[in-house]
């Protein structure tokens, strides 16, 4: 049984809607539609009904896909995830969708890859994650405590970090993750992309030696933080916070052809 | 022979992209074990082993047991050395402990207070 995880921004377009329903007419897919309008209500739902779903659909942007990922753990091992876009943004880029039709068309192709997710508080991400820390007007700068590996502790004082899952990257390493940390007031607004922020950082070195605190490999970690973190969907997260690899793969549709694109580092999505 | 005192001392490139990027805020202990390079621009305790390149910037405080293929030591560092190909001390350092190296180059202003053992490679 298919399940469609349709946001606001789906529920909104009166187009996508005919299309949608079209769609399934013609494809004859057996489904449940699941309006949402917050990302608590995708947790609620998968808890409740995950397991009966064989395909996943995230209808919308790329954090309700996103928050579908994180939530893969109600899902059956044999289950698949896959997107309709209402905009273009990385996601769109990775799969190769470049609208709602075209992402029904790829759906209905079902070329699945796996890949292997990270885990953060058994919550779970596939390309990158970020967390900071609540801004407090009394509190000073907060410092976070990190344990990596077992062998290293970091004490540093940053505003936001940023998790990188190498598994999907192409170039050989040793360790599945990658941490970075910048400190908020001075991080480029394009935070996603860790080229782009490594090339400014480059760039603007002398005047600001702030910007990037912390990069460092590991295969585990463990993270406290003398304030609140926060993911980026604003959910408290509760500490330490742990991170490591999933043990099980997520399978992916997407579009043929475009399997090398789908599983490239963040930083050379243009 | 080469010269262990150099008078000009070059300009090291700012390596923010080393595998291991430790920055001038950042405090750091334990063991650092890898193949890639490794960068700290703030302190750290403890052990560093890789088969790259090891760069300590010029402000960072290191006590470390360093086991590396090369070496640049900028900042202020303790501890032992083994260095298997080339050990850098450029004019701001002060290095204290011992330094094992094949090709050892100190510039003019570094302060070594240091057991030195030389091999050729």
């Amino acid at each position: 049984m298919y399940a469609l995880f349709l946001d606001k921004s789906a529920q909104d377009s009166p187009a996508l809607q005919t299309y949608l329903q079209n769609w399934k007419q013609a494809q004859k897919i057996n489904c449940e539609d699941y309006p949402i309008n917050n990302v608590e209500q995708i947790t609620t739902i998968c808890r409740e009904h995950g397991k009966k779903f064989t395909t996943i659909v995230g209808v919308g942007s790329e954090s309700t896909f996103q928050a579908l990922i994180s939530e893969s753990r109600y899902f059956n091992e044999k289950a698949v995830l896959a997107y309709i876009p209402t905009s273009v943004n990385t996601l769109t880029k990775r799969l190769g969708i470049k609208d709602y039709k075209d992402g029904c068309a790829t759906v209905a192709q079902r070329k699945i890859i796996e890949l292997t997710a990270l885990s953060i508080n058994q919550q779970y991400f596939l390309f990158d994650y970020k967390i900071q820390t609540v801004k407090s007007v009394s509190q000073d700068s907060p410092t976070t405590h990190i344990h990596l590996d077992k062998t290293m502790q970091i004490d540093l004082p940053t505003d936001v970090m940023i998790f990188h899952n190498r598994n999907q990257e192409l170039l050989p390493h040793n360790s599945p993750l990658l941490l970075e940390a910048y400190s908020q007031n001075n991080l480029s607004s394009d935070k996603r992309n860790v080229l782009k922020l490594a090339k400014q950082h480059m760039y603007n070195m002398a005047e600001d030696e702030k910007r990037l605190q912390l990069r460092i490999p590991a295969h585990t970690l463990q993270i406290d933080c003398s304030a609140e973190l926060v993911n980026s969907y604003n959910h408290k997260l509760k500490t330490p916070i742990t991170v490591g690899q999933h043990k099980k793969s997520i399978r992916l549709i997407v579009k043929k052809g475009q399997e090398l694109q789908a599983i490239l580092s963040p930083g050379l999505i243009s | 022979m080469r010269s262990i005192f150099k008078k000009k001392s070059p300009e090291i490139p700012f390596n923010n992209f080393a595998e291991y990027y430790i920055g001038a805020e950042v405090t750091a202990s334990g063991k650092c074990k890898t193949d890639q390079d490794v960068y700290i621009d703030g302190k750290f305790h403890g052990e560093i082993s890789t088969t790259g390149l090891v760069e300590l910037a010029k402000n960072s405080k290191v006590e470390a047991d360093i086991d590396a293929r090369s070496a640049i030591i900028e900042g202020d560092y303790t501890g032992n050395a083994k260095v298997l190909d080339e050990l850098h001390i450029t004019s701001c350092a002060t290095v204290q402990g011992t330094l094992q190296t094949t090709n050892f180059i100190v510039d003019r202003g570094a302060v070594v207070s240091a057991r030195t053992k030389m091999e050729r490679a």
